[in-house]
């Protein structure tokens, strides 16, 4: 299994379902993180494992001309995530939990751990900023800088077109800069 | 592969960090896909001509999308959402214990409700007509004691009347007088007359719950995999009982395994799941239970979808509606 691709995979798994684990141990790693990046990591890891049984239930409908389905699954983890925020509405605020970055500074090395107890600082009055985006813009912002998706695969996870995903990031980040001041 | 730096990109990366899973985050993540892949393979292997649990779960997958169209035109108040909300719902459920109560304390929920009732033609002196119906809207008011013991109180309001000659025939004969209408009526339970079906035996486990409840439905005359039975049972779970938190995570659960559309409650937090079926009297109906944002059941409708020529009654009629306000715990037999 190791060279096919994640669409050849995709589709064996069609005819026998245990194939699509390969799929699980490519990718879990980076969708548990883009995931708990959106919502901190205490739903993280229950939203990244729906994302995969998910997928799996709508394999049928991959597309297999694409060779790589991360943007896929990402597409599937941004839905899941979106639900998950409006089903829990009193704890929206957690686009980026602060708290748990905060003990991760301790473990980092001085000049990062300043970086990040700054930005840790500026968490709620970024939350606020994202929460002012539109919510196409606040995707497009989020898939690149927090999913660490190209412009290609974000077109490919929203099903908009590249420009389209050029546009709503430049507006994404000027409004956040406006509503950010440094 | 990250094309720019941008100052806001740094940002939010400097802010959210690097996560990373734990262990038992991927051996959680792993077991639940090989439990789905489990399922799939099962049900294949079943084939159709045997109905079960599993042919349910996969014909729940097929209709959904049709089914939520339809709920949208016939129910007027839904608007479609993914069927995974209710699995965020259930693990709600099994986080929100029922309020503690200790001595003198009561467990309070109110609810209203609209039943449609029926009685023979002749009880109106109407001997010409077999049954007639009308409308009939309680307030109820329950509370339940440290022990389990239930005092409820009933009002009965003024029915609603489909036909001008059944309401003058209604008063004419006295049967306001038999409904109680005007009255609340006192009542005191124990507990485990009310209790539904023995509902602290009921499963916790979903697969294990969800073939009681087909035994169960079956028990009382109909196809093991109906799906509007098994909607009622499971509002019948749900709705006044002293289910425990992890039984109604399994029913809500269940619920989601069932044939039923799921969408998101308009203007407030919560779901709805609706199931159209021909019910108990043989007429096509739509179910629609709605939970709170708490995972409560908070509203049951049944809605009749066909013209009942024979009782007068119109397509779109609401023959249950009830509506229930979440549990609360009060220091007296008075309504809060």
């Amino acid at each position: 299994m190791g060279d096919l691709t994640d669409a050849e995979i995709i589709a064996a798994s069609l005819s026998d379902g245990s194939e699509f684990s390969v799929v699980f141990d490519r990718y879990y790693d980076t969708v548990y993180k883009y995931v708990a990046r959106r919502i901190g990591s205490d739903a993280a890891g229950d939203i990244a494992s729906e994302v995969f049984t998910r997928a799996f239930a709508v394999r049928h409908k991959y597309d297999t001309s694409r060779p790589l389905c991360r943007p896929w699954l990402y597409g599937i983890a941004s839905n899941l995530v979106r639900d998950h925020l409006r089903r829990q509405k009193r704890r929206s605020r957690a686009y980026l939990k602060a708290a748990s970055q905060e003990e991760a500074a301790h473990d980092a090395p001085i000049s990062e751990a300043e970086a990040r107890a700054s930005a840790a600082l500026m968490a709620p009055l970024v939350n606020q900023a994202l929460g002012k985006l539109k919510e196409g813009d606040r995707e497009v912002l989020l898939l690149f800088a927090l999913g660490e998706l190209s412009y290609e695969e974000i077109a490919t996870s929203m099903a908009i077109p590249i420009g389209t995903v050029r546009s709503r990031l430049a507006r994404a980040r000027r409004r956040m800069q406006e509503l950010v001041p440094e | 592969m990250i094309a720019e730096a941008h100052p806001v990109d740094t940002l939010l990366r400097g802010i959210t960090g690097e996560p990373s899973p734990t262990h038992a985050d991927v051996l959680g993540g792993r077991r639940a896909l090989l439990r789905a892949i489990a399922t799939e393979s099962q049900r294949s292997t079943r084939g159709v001509s045997v109905p079960s649990i599993w042919w349910r779960r996969a014909t729940a997958v097929l209709s959904v999308a049709a089914l939520v169209v339809a709920a949208v035109a016939v129910a007027g108040l839904l608007r479609p959402q993914p069927v995974t909300a209710l699995g965020d719902l259930a693990r709600v459920a099994e986080q929100v214990e029922a309020p503690a109560i200790s001595s003198g304390e009561y467990r309070y929920a109110g609810s209203t409700d609209v039943t449609l009732e029926f009685r023979a033609g002749s009880e109106l002196g109407l001997d010409e007509r077999d049954t007639v119906v009308y409308l009939l809207p309680h307030v109820r008011d329950r509370w339940v004691d440290e022990a389990g013991s239930i005092h409820e109180e009933l009002l009965t309001l003024e029915p609603r009347f489909f036909d001008p000659d059944v309401e003058a025939a209604y008063y004419a004969s006295g049967v306001d007088k038999a409904d109680r209408v005007g009255e609340t009526v006192v009542s005191d339970f124990a507990q485990e007359s009310l209790t539904v079906f023995g509902v602290r035996e009921w499963p916790t486990d979903t697969d294990e719950l969800l073939d009681a409840m087909g035994v169960y439905v079956s028990s009382q005359g109909n196809d093991v995999d109906a799906t509007g039975p098994l909607v009622e049972l499971a509002a019948d779970l749900l709705r006044w009982s002293s289910a425990t938190p992890e039984l109604r995570s399994a029913v809500i659960e269940a619920l989601g395994t069932l044939d039923v559309e799921v969408t998101e409650r308009i203007d407030v937090d919560g779901l709805a799941v609706a199931v159209t079926f021909v019910d108990v009297s043989g007429i096509r109906s739509r179910l629609i239970l709605e939970f709170d944002e708490d995972a409560n059941l908070v509203r049951e409708r049944h809605v009749w979808l066909e013209d009942v020529p024979a009782l007068g009654v119109p397509a779109g009629t609401v023959v249950l509606d009830s509506q229930l306000s979440p549990g609360r715990v009060v220091g007296s037999l008075h309504r809060p």
